[in-house]
């Protein structure tokens, strides 16, 4: 008896570090996305207080372009509303603010805490469940798309960024062609993402726009993704193609959240049929 | 007791320069400095194997809940608590050990301290630049750990300047 606690007093310190990496490793390997968010969340009170403090300050450094940009903004605007025909007869009638014809609502929100180097990066708003946001609503700025939502608390909400390894896939189409591929991040550079599997009968040249499809239960179709930056050929059946996103997500600092309203119901009429999954790895990783 | 209360204050100092400072440091997005580790490097060199193991534990659990990354920061410091006392017997030398104290530039010279220093943070870069992209090319990976690497030594190095003379003979 002596011998074995003496035995076990000589290997304590190994047998403490398998222990603790034990612990470790277990999180690690089965911590899913939905933990991650929780812990991410909890972290969030503390750490999104004082973020939300850091934004309050460093915001009025930004003024004068945060000016510049809501101009451009409004110019974009009316000259919609100059437009009126155009939207009504094609997919942008989405857009239309008729009760009834309404898919989308948007929801202005403010990054307090984003991050562009690591493998899985995420952002915080300053936008919670009180406001209205919830899981799996889509992050778009002025320029393209930016990432979903997924875990809120009463007053901030973490999101996916598409700058996202892991987490982030979605489902891009070059503009004015009907062949769809997945849009993911490969981690390389935070302007960059790549739109894959495109067939090989799609014609595209290098600076055509990339933009979200129909496809997902997230996205509203027609957002701006990118520009194709260059492309290359994969076993002769798919494009691979690296796109330039025009949201430069290092500067980001105003979003708005989308809520698409029969999100619900087309999940549950396209899952009826066994194709809740178009594409089984559209929305990266999930159910 | 007014060093435990130096260390706590350390650790929550290192954590929020890592939060807050570090953590939104990248150039092109491959140097991301951890430099929380600076906690174990300077911790006593006679501190007890398994208080050794549990700060190593317990500084990533608090990065991890910082960071939102589940597990792999603990992985990580975990391990990088497990190798430090073969890491310090091989380079600073027994003698040091039997002594205690912390390890400064000023006490085990600058050169060797430096070594310590970078092999350390290379024991941390290199498993935790790996894990967190395991799909990612061997290429930029490898560039990641280097230039983390040597950015977190020089920015480490330099935070431990203050220690050099007030901490000398703890």
């Amino acid at each position: 008896m002596l011998k074995l606690l003496l035995f076990f007093k000589r290997i304590h310190y190994a047998l403490l570090f398998i222990a603790l990496e034990a612990i470790a490793i277990s999180v690690f390997l089965h911590g899913n996305i939905y933990q991650k968010a929780r812990i991410a969340g909890a972290s969030s009170r503390l750490v999104s207080g004082v973020y939300d403090k850091i934004a309050d300050v460093s915001g009025y450094f930004g003024l004068r372009a945060e000016n510049d940009r809501l101009i451009e903004e409004i110019a974009r605007l009316r000259s919609q509303l100059n437009a009126p025909r155009l939207y009504a007869d094609t997919a942008f009638a989405r857009f239309d603010s008729v009760p009834g014809l309404q898919y989308y609502q948007y929801q202005p929100a403010r990054v307090i805490r984003n991050s562009i180097g690591k493998r899985q990066n995420y952002l915080t708003i300053d936008r919670g469940t009180l406001d209205g946001i919830e899981p799996e609503m889509a992050l778009v700025a002025d320029d393209g798309i930016v990432g979903y939502v997924v875990h809120c608390s009463d007053h901030f909400s973490v999101a996916v960024s598409i700058l996202n390894t892991e987490e982030f896939r979605t489902s891009g189409c070059i503009k004015g062609s009907d062949f769809a591929g997945s849009v993911y991040w490969d981690g390389l550079s935070h302007r960059e993402v790549i739109l894959d599997e495109i067939p090989k009968y799609a014609d595209m040249q290098v600076g055509d726009t990339v933009l979200t499809t129909n496809y997902s239960y997230i996205f509203p179709p027609d957002q701006p993704i990118g520009t194709v930056a260059s492309f290359e050929m994969v076993n002769g059946t798919f494009y691979k193609v690296r796109v330039r996103l025009f949201t430069d997500l290092a500067r980001i600092r105003h979003v708005y959240a989308v809520r698409y309203l029969d999100q619900e119901e087309r999940r549950a009429i396209e899952s009826t049929v066994g194709i809740s999954e178009i594409g089984p790895r559209q929305e990266g990783g999930r159910p | 007791m007014i060093r435990f209360l130096e260390y706590t204050a350390t650790f929550v100092l290192l954590l929020i320069l890592q939060e807050f400072v570090f953590d939104n440091i990248n150039f092109g997005g491959v140097v991301n400095p951890y430099i929380y580790i600076m906690f174990l490097i300077l911790l006593p060199l006679d501190i007890p194997g398994w208080l050794l193991l549990l700060l190593g534990f317990g500084a990533g659990v608090a990065v991890d809940f910082m960071s939102g990354i589940a597990g792999l920061h603990a992985i990580v410091s975990t391990w990088l608590a497990f190798v430090r006392p073969t890491v310090v017997g091989l380079l600073l030398g027994k003698d040091f050990v039997y002594e205690g104290g912390i390890p400064t530039a000023g006490r085990v010279g600058a050169g060797k301290f430096l070594r310590y220093v970078a092999a350390m943070v290379l024991l941390f870069d290199i498993p935790f630049f790996i894990l967190e992209d395991l799909s990612g090319s061997v290429g930029v990976i490898v560039l990641r750990i280097v230039l983390s690497s040597a950015f977190s030594v020089g920015i480490i190095y330099f935070l431990h300047l203050p220690f050099v003379h007030t901490q000398l003979k703890v």
